[in-house]
């Protein structure tokens, strides 16, 4: 990697800084220019052959360096042919805190479009030359020129709402066309979202789909917690992901305090991570059906997804598996008399979830809805930088436990995991690489129970960590690979936190897989990818 | 037989399948549930359902005329009328007796129709999204399904002589005939039953889903009473459909006579008959996904191309 430092100083004529960070194998390059910002990530992008992890845009004023800072974080885009996989590049650009500008690079690197708008509407660095201007997390009424994510910004105040004209939504105009306007409040329970459709008949031609209802500012909450405080709040960032989002935030604040887990506490950990996925995906597999009218698909997924569930409150007193992580460990440990109860469930589990996947494959009409439904093309999965079951289901083998190993999967080399792809892209490739992760997902529960050996389930953090320090965590959530980005203060508290959600990343995907389906297909297609709204909005 | 009894019979049949309607749709309902390993509501669900709406006040959207307001009663009267031409229980013995035209197939196709014609408007009239979108694939469905019902009434017709229902049951019941015109068209007719209960595989009354709605879409702008009225009128639709099934092809235990055992058995076959249709129906329903929109013409024309082979057989 070191010719990659020279070609991008060779590159910028030399304006540029290399360190090594935010991990030991990690490079920082710092732009003297923020000109040449378009330039790098094209190199990044191209001969590289990265791809975009995450945006993180810092308020550093009361800092020596008085200004706003952007990282772009890119990853290998291809970690299987690509050594080393574990290895993040970050782009840093100081931005003038007077004139909060830098150049769009989402013309070129179509993953940073979101980045960049909520860059702009949280700290105010406006993205020049960004081809959709549109706010993104920020909605009607409120005021502009007011930039939360900014430190001089009070978390605490009720901002007064202002007048909005009505969101300029991509409108398609022609004979025939028609817009159908759905949500954000919609007849089911379920998150809200706003998806605009301008269809002829049933057939669709564009969605404009807009999020961010439920934006509740978690990463501002977050800033001046104690870190056992801001774990409760990562692990709430969404409901159903709350181990991949409080491992993340543990590993980062583990990185940063330089401490080592305990083994066993490794092991436990690891354990609810698939567990999670496992509930999940059984759960997603229930869903799909939904989508389909298939009701005995729907009712064989929620039976499986509850006998999980129930498991999960017996191992951690949360259904949802809350409060077992804590940052240095594990907060309960797995007494030797509730393994035999994980290997029943597991045991039913795997035979009735293999059950379901036969009744699905051998019944045409439900075939015939998912096959071809929702192609989500190979070349916009990697423009857009999808992750999780999203992109290995149009054929991109990536899994973030394999390239950038976290929880047991760093303590024990040994545990080696097999990534399921898939090369249809539609309805039924997702639904079968959720099926084939599931059972991947039983049979690591099982050969993690079986290193279980006694020991410490956590370590002590020391008092006051390296002021400064970065912690850069990935984990693969049942949605794919979330990325947590911690800073703290010299108290040690935190000073900035993001999350970039594997949601987040997949959301823009979700249109364009749509464009192959007719309107009352859309449900099916939004329940294959089966995105959380809560951690995209955050 | 006097033209007043003929008329108090017909209103009592009416008043029989309004009031078992709901009752059918919760027994559908609970075998469902049991088919997917679910407990369910109770079979009586419906009924609390339809008391809860009619104790609600109405929300009207801005967009709808002084017409919407109406509309779900004129679509529940159309419905009611229907419900009167179907024979679920009794057949008048003699057939020149009855001279009322209480009983055309051909009338019943038409009431249908109005019935879902009228809905459609008024999903219209409201002005929302997926009142349109319901009421656009409703009636795409509506255009697929409404020539099945003719050829097979057609089809039986020929054979009996006759369109009036009243006559074409007596007279299978008399001539039993399990020939293949008569199978064909019976497989036309569940097709047909099927579509026009609004179930899998052509629309799912469960559904949360608005953008896949059909019928249930139409209904998303009424509430309180108007919806109970647009909803009784969906379980009565169901249960009219089944009973015609069961008149034409299934005429057996029907009273000809008003003598009370006579009565009793043929309530008791009824009985019997809807069962094993909703059987039918929630068997159906728990073992297929709902087809593609884009498929339904494949699927309803099984039916249209059973319903012209079976006309076409008997003429031939």
């Amino acid at each position: 990697m070191a010719d990659l430092a020279e070609r991008l100083g060779r590159l910028l004529g030399g304006r540029i800084a290399v360190t090594t960070g935010p991990r030991g194998a990690d490079l920082t390059f710092a732009l003297h220019r923020r000109d040449d910002l378009p330039a790098a990530a094209a190199e990044l992008t191209g001969r590289a052959e990265m791809s975009l992890a995450t945006v993180v845009a810092t308020d550093e004023l009361s800092s020596p360096d008085r200004d706003l800072k952007m990282r772009y974080v890119f990853e290998p885009a291809d970690p299987v042919r690509k050594r080393p996989a574990d290895r993040f590049v970050t782009l840093q650009v100081s931005v003038d805190p007077d004139r909060p500008e830098v150049p769009s690079i989402s013309s070129l690197v179509p993953a940073a479009n979101w980045h960049e708008r909520e860059a702009r509407d949280l700290l105010g660095i406006a993205p020049v030359g960004h081809p959709d201007p549109r706010s993104l997390v920020l909605h009607d009424g409120w005021p502009a020129g007011l930039h939360p994510l900014r430190k001089a910004f009070d978390g605490a105040q009720t901002v007064a709402r202002v007048p909005a004209e009505e969101f300029p939504h991509l409108v398609v105009e022609g004979e025939g066309v028609f817009e159908i306007p759905v949500g954000p409040i919609h007849a089911g329970i379920i998150e809200p979202g706003h998806f605009r459709f301008s269809a002829v008949g049933d057939t669709v031609l564009n969605l404009d789909a807009r999020l961010f209802y439920t934006h509740r500012g978690l990463e501002k909450r977050i800033e001046g917690m104690s870190v056992i405080d801001g774990f409760h709040v990562a692990e709430r960032l969404c409901g159903v992901c709350s181990v991949a989002h409080g491992l993340g935030f543990c590993e980062a604040v583990e990185q940063i305090a330089g401490v080592t887990v305990a083994p066993r506490a490794q092991l436990v950990r690891t354990i609810a991570l698939e567990l999670e996925r496992l509930y999940n995906h059984v759960g997603d597999i229930g869903n799909i059906c939904a989508g389909a009218s298939y009701h005995y698909g729907t009712s064989a997924g929620a039976r499986l997804k509850e006998a999980l569930q129930r498991l999960n409150e017996r191992l951690s007193g949360n259904r949802f598996l809350r409060g077992w992580l804590i940052p240095g460990g594990v907060q309960r440990d797995i007494a030797d008399d509730v393994i035999r109860v994980i290997e029943t469930v597991l045991a039913s589990t795997e035979a009735q979830l293999a059950d379901l996947g036969h009744q699905i494959d051998s019944n045409p009409s439900v075939v015939d809805r998912f096959e071809g439904t929702g192609v989500l093309p190979r070349q916009a999965a990697l423009h857009l930088a999808t992750t999780g079951v999203t992109a290995r289901a149009s054929g991109i083998d990536r899994d973030a436990r394999r390239d950038h190993p976290h929880g047991a999967f760093a303590a024990f080399p040994g545990i080696k995991l097999a990534v399921a792809t898939a090369e249809t892209a539609d309805v039924n490739a997702r639904r079968k690489v959720r099926a084939a992760e599931a059972s991947e997902s039983i049979r690591l529960v099982r050969v993690l129970l079986a290193r279980l050996e006694p020991g410490a389930l956590t370590v002590a953090l020391p008092e006051l960590p390296t002021p400064g320090k970065i912690g850069l965590a990935v984990t693969e959530s049942p949605r794919g690979a979330s990325i947590h980005w911690l800073r703290l203060d010299p108290r040690g508290r935190v000073e900035r936190y993001h999350v970039r959600s594997a949601s987040y990343a997949n959301w823009p995907a979700v249109p364009i897989a749509a464009l192959t389906a007719i309107v009352p297909d859309f449900p099916l297609v939004n329940k294959s990818f089966e995105l959380c709204y809560a951690c995209t909005d955050r | 037989m006097e033209a007043f009894e003929h008329i108090a019979i017909a209103l009592a049949q009416m008043i029989l399948i309004a009031a078992c309607s709901p009752l059918v749709t919760g027994v559908i309902q609970k075998l469902k549930a049991r088919l997917q390993c679910r407990s369910g509501a109770s079979v009586v669900q419906p009924y609390h359902d339809l008391m809860k709406l009619l104790r609600k006040g109405t929300v009207q959207s801005d967009t709808a005329s002084g017409m919407f307001r109406v509309l779900p009663a004129l679509v529940l009267a159309a419905t009611l009328v229907a419900a009167t031409l179907v024979p679920a229980v009794w057949v008048p013995e003699d057939r020149a007796a009855a001279q009322l035209p209480l009983g055309d197939a051909i009338v019943l196709t038409g009431l249908l129709a109005l019935a879902r014609f009228l809905t459609a408007i008024g999903a219209l009239d409201a002005g929302g999204a997926f009142g349109g979108m319901g009421a656009s694939r409703e009636m795409t469905v509506g255009v697929l399904v409404e020539p099945v019902l003719m050829l097979v009434v057609f089809s039986v017709a020929l054979a009996g002589g006759t369109t009036d229902l009243g006559r074409l049951a007596t007279h299978r019941l008399a001539v039993p005939s399990f020939h293949a015109p008569d199978l064909l068209a019976l497989l036309a007719m569940l097709v047909l039953l099927l579509a026009e209960t609004g179930r899998i595989p052509v629309d799912n009354p469960d559904t949360h889903l608005e953008l896949t709605m059909l019928h249930e879409g139409m209904l998303l702008e009424h509430s309180g009473p108007g919806l109970a009225c647009m909803v009784l009128a969906g379980h009565l639709k169901q249960l009219v459909m089944i009973s015609l099934v069961a008149a034409i092809f299934l005429p057996i235990g029907l009273a000809t006579q008003l003598a009370p055992y006579a009565i009793a058995l043929a309530l008791a076959a009824f009985a019997a008959k809807v069962l094993v249709l909703s059987v039918f129906l929630a068997l159906v329903e728990s073992s297929y996904a709902k087809l593609r929109f884009f498929r339904l013409p494949q699927f309803l024309g099984v039916g249209f191309v059973t319903g012209f082979l079976a006309l076409s057989l008997r003429i031939l």
